[in-house]
Formats: C-alpha cells, structure tokens, sequence
C-alpha cells in the first residue's frame, strides 16, 4: 500500500505589520472591548499594496512555492501536478480572477511546464482539501508527487469591515482578526513510518454552509466576509470535529489517546478559540491534549494557509523534535471539519 | 477498477436563478435517476467557475451540497460526506473525473460531480458568452473492467496568452461587485484552441488506440461550431459529433456532461462503444479521456 509524506513545505509573510491596536483605531465605530484582548492577536501581516511592488494572492503563493521548492529534492520541472487553493484569488490591484486557474499561471511562472493543474477553493480548509485531494491521487498511482499552494491578500475583507462595522454584533467583526500569507506543500511517497501522512480524513456538514458567506460588499468597493459567529462556533459545532474523528478511529481500531499525538494545530480563528477547541477535545476525547501549536498572536488568523504557516513556524523554530506526530484539525466554513496526521522528521525549514 | 458514469442529469430550467440552484437541481436528477439516496454520496466536486454574486467563501459544492441534502449534519446523519470546489475552466470536469477515480479508488462509493455557470447578476447577459445551465455527473467504480474512463491527458499551450480571462475587477466596480463580471478572449482564441485541441486528442486517441472514424466526439462547446471543427481535424464522422441544443450560450464547465447526457438520452451514443472527452478553454489547456461504454 502506498503512503505519502510531506517532502517540503514553505511560507512566506510580508514584512508589513499592523497591530491590532492600529487596526481599530481605523475604524469609525469603536468596539466597546478590547480586541486584542479577545482574539489574542497582537498583530498580522498586511501585504505590500505599493504598485512596484504589490503583493497580491497570486505574488504570495508564488513566494511561498520558491520557497518550499528550494527545500525540495524536486525542481518545479519535476512537479507532476499543482494545486492552488486559495480564497482570495487577487491577481493584479483588486482584480479577482475567476479563469485561467490560479494553479495554471503559478505552474507556468514556477516553470512546473508538464504539471496537471486545478484550483481547489474550501474556504479555510483549502490547502488540506488540497492535500486530501493529492493524497489520494498519490496514492491512487495517478501522480507522484505534487505541490499545494496557497496565497491568501485575505486582509482585503479587514479594509471593508473597518469602514462598514457599525454595531456590537456586526457579521464582520471576525474579519478584523485576519492576516496575509503564503503557504505552500511538497507530497510524495513515503518510504519511511519517520516521514509519513497517516490519514487524511475531511467532512462537510452543510447544513451550516450559510454561516459564513465571502463576497463583494454593496456597500463599499471591495470583498467583504458575513459571519454568524454565535451559531458558528455553538458547542454542536465542536462536537462535529470530536465525533467525526471518535468513529474514525474506531473504525481503523484506535483511540485518540492511542495515537500518540505530540502536537495538535488547530485552525488560527483566535488564541480563545484555539484554547475553547481543546478544553472540548480534552472532554470529548477524555485524555489531555497533545501541545498545542499557534502563531495566531503574530499572524491572526491567515486563513486557507493557517496549518502550514504554524507548521513552517514550527520546524523553523528549532523545536520540533524529529519522529514527531502531529494532528492538524480544519475548522471552515461549508462547515468542514476533519482530521490530518503526520509523522514529520525530516523537513528542514 | 475504471470509474465509470452511473447516472447524468442536466437543469436549463430558466426559472431558477443562479449556479447554486441549476447544478442543486441537476445534482438531485442525478440521484433520483439513479436511486441512490444523497446520504450515499462519499465526495461532491463542483467544477463550476462563475458563481453567484461572485461569491467566494464558502466553497460553492458546500451550498450545493445542503440543497442536495447530503449530510447536513454528521451528528444526526452520522454519515460522512466530503465537498469541494474544483476549478479549471472547461477542464474542471476532466480533472474531477480523475480525482473522483483517486478517492474511489480508496473507499469513496460515490462521487458527484456537478456544474453550473451564471452571471453574478443572476441575469442573463449577452457580453458574457456563457449559458445559464447546470449538470451533475454520478460516479462510481466499474464493475466491469471494460467499463469507464480511461487515463486523463492534459496539456498547456507553451505561451503565456490565456487565450481568455474571467475576472471581477473590484476596483472599477464601486458598490456592484455583485453584479458584474468581465470576461475577455483573445480573438484568436477559438482558432488557437481548436489546434491544441485537434492535437492533442489526435496524440491521445493513437496512445490509446482509439479508431476515431468509430468514436463519439463529445468535446466543449466555446463557440458553436468547435467541435465541429475538432471533429473534422480529427477525421470523426459528423454524426459521431454530440452539439449540444436547448442552451443560451457556451455550457462550459457543463458542457461535457451536457454533450454527453444529450447524446445518451437522444440514443445517439449507442453506436459508439467508445466516448471521446475533449474539453478545451482558458489556459489555453486541453484535457481528454476516452470513457468505454460497453466492456
């Protein structure tokens, strides 16, 4: 049976930074909170508007490609397919592209000339619906190897809430939390259980599919996120994630304490989210949780990107110790939920 | 085992407004012409790229998915269901084909691929080419080893012209981001395509030793008479050629599935033991894969 592994992976943050303090001073309706102290998020990335030098969800993907390439043992010649998953899909000074595919033009910029190509799009659950779907066509015997990537000028739905917000309990607040980024991922066939993906396993319950809707505002020039936060994050929501990954443990004959987890990513809503996620696995599953990984306090949250750029952080940090498990947990809209687990001991950041 | 087509349906209803709700509608067809329940379904691709208002968060399948009815809710349903946008223009069908053969070749049962294409406005309009309709496709391996979808080819132009772009320029749209799309081709976009089409079916019918003269041409439909064309450079007879009928417009990402539903129900397929898929659009990019009809 084939296996896969994470052969390389990359990021990349724009050197911009706007503290969250800077973010609210922006807006006309004053919160009667204190943001950061609700988020945890000290500051995110903002990306490079200056026109020479724009970085746009197409320029942040392609950065965070090179970047995870110059690690590779492949060069992009080598890539059998490519997969975008980005949300935002700016390309050039607020112009949102539908067609060609991302993947097509990044494959051509990168020099991948023989790579099939699509763009996957699952909200913040993208570039593991990207795995997911590489992982399976790895394993099918259908590619070899392949690269997800994503570059997310997420931040463009920050600028309209900051203009538009005009009460307590505007669907926009969420979109004060997000920051710009680029994350990319190298699969291929693992050889070895030292550097293997375990499973990837996602699930949409659609039913809450119209919680949390992107599109143009009718209000102001831009893209705007509404989010129904209350019903988003109510306890049912977190049982979806526990109970889908109870049954498919015991399925493969297993537990989650069984599995041995040494570190738990979850998606990068906010540290209270993150913390709220796991005093409800810690019940659910009835075993503490594996250390849990988060940059949310520097980054926010980067949207389809969050997993890989608290990954990159990670391995880059010189903490991740080799041989290492780790569980990483989608939280989306659509509502997607699942779980990915990877043993990682030889990526090198 | 090949993964094989259970079921197909299309919507052209001109009474419902949207992507969401054609390719829902397709999708629901789909399943009732197959009998299989919508909590029967492993993996939902939805391979449509323009979407209503421009939406771009959550993935379309997920709306799609709800209309479907597949589970809503895994804690009263308890069975799970994947769904995901997939995008490459024309394309997008070919390469959900072979994803959905991946995922059934692990232990996915179903998978459905649907489409849909519209006008953010919700409103016919005639700068934008592409026709108001929706299609969904039931997949699941063959039982037959015969039957289904052979390997699936794809190749780019060596260029950088895309030949066409869709796009929302949300700078120049003020307050109507919902309401407008701009789409522009090249003008020689159709003849350019029609070559890397031609060829690259041409190469990919020799590999598979494929007799065109005895194959049913079911291609994209950029322009009225591309396939036509592609049939002719490619040596297929004209009554081997599906042209899609009761449309406003290029089907696009539908367009396949359309071709090919169209052909089967008119019995027009039923010569052919073997089905040809040429789809071609912006990149430029050209998939093909032949489906065997009868073992």
């Amino acid at each position: 049976m084939t296996h896969t592994r994470f052969e390389s992976i990359g990021a990349y943050l724009p050197s911009t930074v706007v503290t969250t303090r800077e973010l609210v001073a922006q807006m006309s309706y004053q919160p009667p909170f204190d943001l950061e102290q609700i988020t945890g998020i000290a500051e995110r990335r903002v990306h490079d508007k200056r026109p020479d030098s724009l970085e746009d969800s197409f320029v942040l993907a392609r950065r965070a490609a090179q970047d995870c390439l110059s690690r590779s043992r492949y060069a992009a010649a080598d890539l059998d397919v490519v997969i975008s998953a980005s949300i935002t899909r700016y390309h050039g000074d607020r112009v949102f592209q539908f067609e060609p595919s991302f993947a097509h033009q990044l494959a051509r910029s990168l020099g991948a000339t023989r790579a099939i190509h699509f763009d996957v799009s699952n909200a913040c659950a993208g570039m593991l619906t990207g795995v997911a779907v590489l992982d399976r066509m790895i394993r099918a015997g259908v590619v070899r190897n392949g690269l997800v990537v994503s570059g997310e000028q997420i931040t463009a739905i920050a600028e309209t809430a900051v203009k538009e917000i005009s009460e307590l309990y505007d669907p926009q607040f969420g979109s004060l939390t997000v920051g710009d980024s680029g994350a990319a991922v190298i699969l291929d066939e693992s050889t070895s259980e030292a550097d293997r993906i375990h499973y990837v396993e996602l699930m949409t319950c659609s039913e809450y599919s119209h919680l949390c809707i992107g599109k143009p505002s009718d209000r102001n020039q831009g893209i705007a996120l509404y989010t129904d936060n209350h019903q988003m994050h109510k306890e049912d929501r977190s049982r979806l994630w526990s109970r889908f990954q109870t049954d498919f443990l015991a399925k493969r004959g297993t537990t989650f304490a069984e599995e041995g987890y040494d570190y738990v990513v979850h998606h990068q809503v906010g540290s209270k989210f993150i913390r709220n996620v796991n005093n409800h696995g810690e019940k659910a599953f009835g075993t503490p949780m594996p250390e849990s990984l988060s940059v949310v306090e520097k980054y926010g949250n980067t949207s389809s990107t969050s997993h890989f750029v608290v990954l990159h952080d990670h391995l880059r940090s010189g903490r991740a110790r080799p041989g290492a498990k780790y569980l990483l947990v989608p939280a989306a809209s659509g509502v997607v939920t699942g779980c990915v687990s990877a043993t990682i001991s030889s990526l090198e950041v | 085992m090949p993964t094989a087509i259970t079921s197909t349906a299309v919507s052209t209803d001109p009474h419902l407004s949207g992507s969401i709700a054609r390719a829902s509608a397709a999708a629901t067809a789909c399943l009732n012409r197959a009998g299989v329940h919508p909590d029967q379904v492993d993996v939902l691709i939805n391979v449509g790229v323009y979407r209503d208002e421009n939406m771009a968060e959550p993935a379309m399948s997920a709306l799609i998915q709800k209309n479907v009815g597949t589970n809503l809710d895994y804690l009263r349903s308890g069975s799970p269901a994947f769904s995901f946008d997939l995008m490459n223009g024309a394309c997008g069908l070919l390469n959900a084909v072979q994803v959905a053969g991946a995922f059934l070749a692990g232990d996915a049962e179903y998978a459905l691929v649907v489409s849909g294409d519209t006008h953010p406005s919700g409103r016919p309009d005639p700068d934008f080419g592409y026709a108001h309709v929706g299609a969904a496709m039931l997949l699941s391996r063959s039982a037959d080893a015969g039957t289904g979808f052979g390997p699936v080819s794809t190749v780019t132009a060596p260029d950088d012209a895309p030949g066409v772009r869709g796009y929302a320029d949300l700078g120049a749209v003020g307050t109507h981001g919902r309401e407008m799309i701009w789409v522009r081709r090249d003008p020689d976009y159709a003849r350019r395509l029609v070559e890397l089409a031609a060829a690259e079916a041409s190469r990919y019918a020799a590999e598979q030793g494929l007799d065109l003269s005895r194959t049913l041409l079911v291609a994209s439909q950029p322009t009225p008479s591309f396939a036509a064309e592609l049939a002719q450079r490619l040596g297929v007879p004209a009554d081997a050629v599906v042209t899609v009928h009761g449309v406003d417009g290029d089907p696009h990402t539908s367009a396949l599935t359309l071709a090919y539903h169209q052909a089967v129900e008119a019995g027009q397929a039923d010569a052919y033991p073997e089905a040809l898929f040429v789809a071609a659009g912006a990149g430029l990019s050209v998939a093909c894969s032949v489906y065997h009809r009868a073992g």
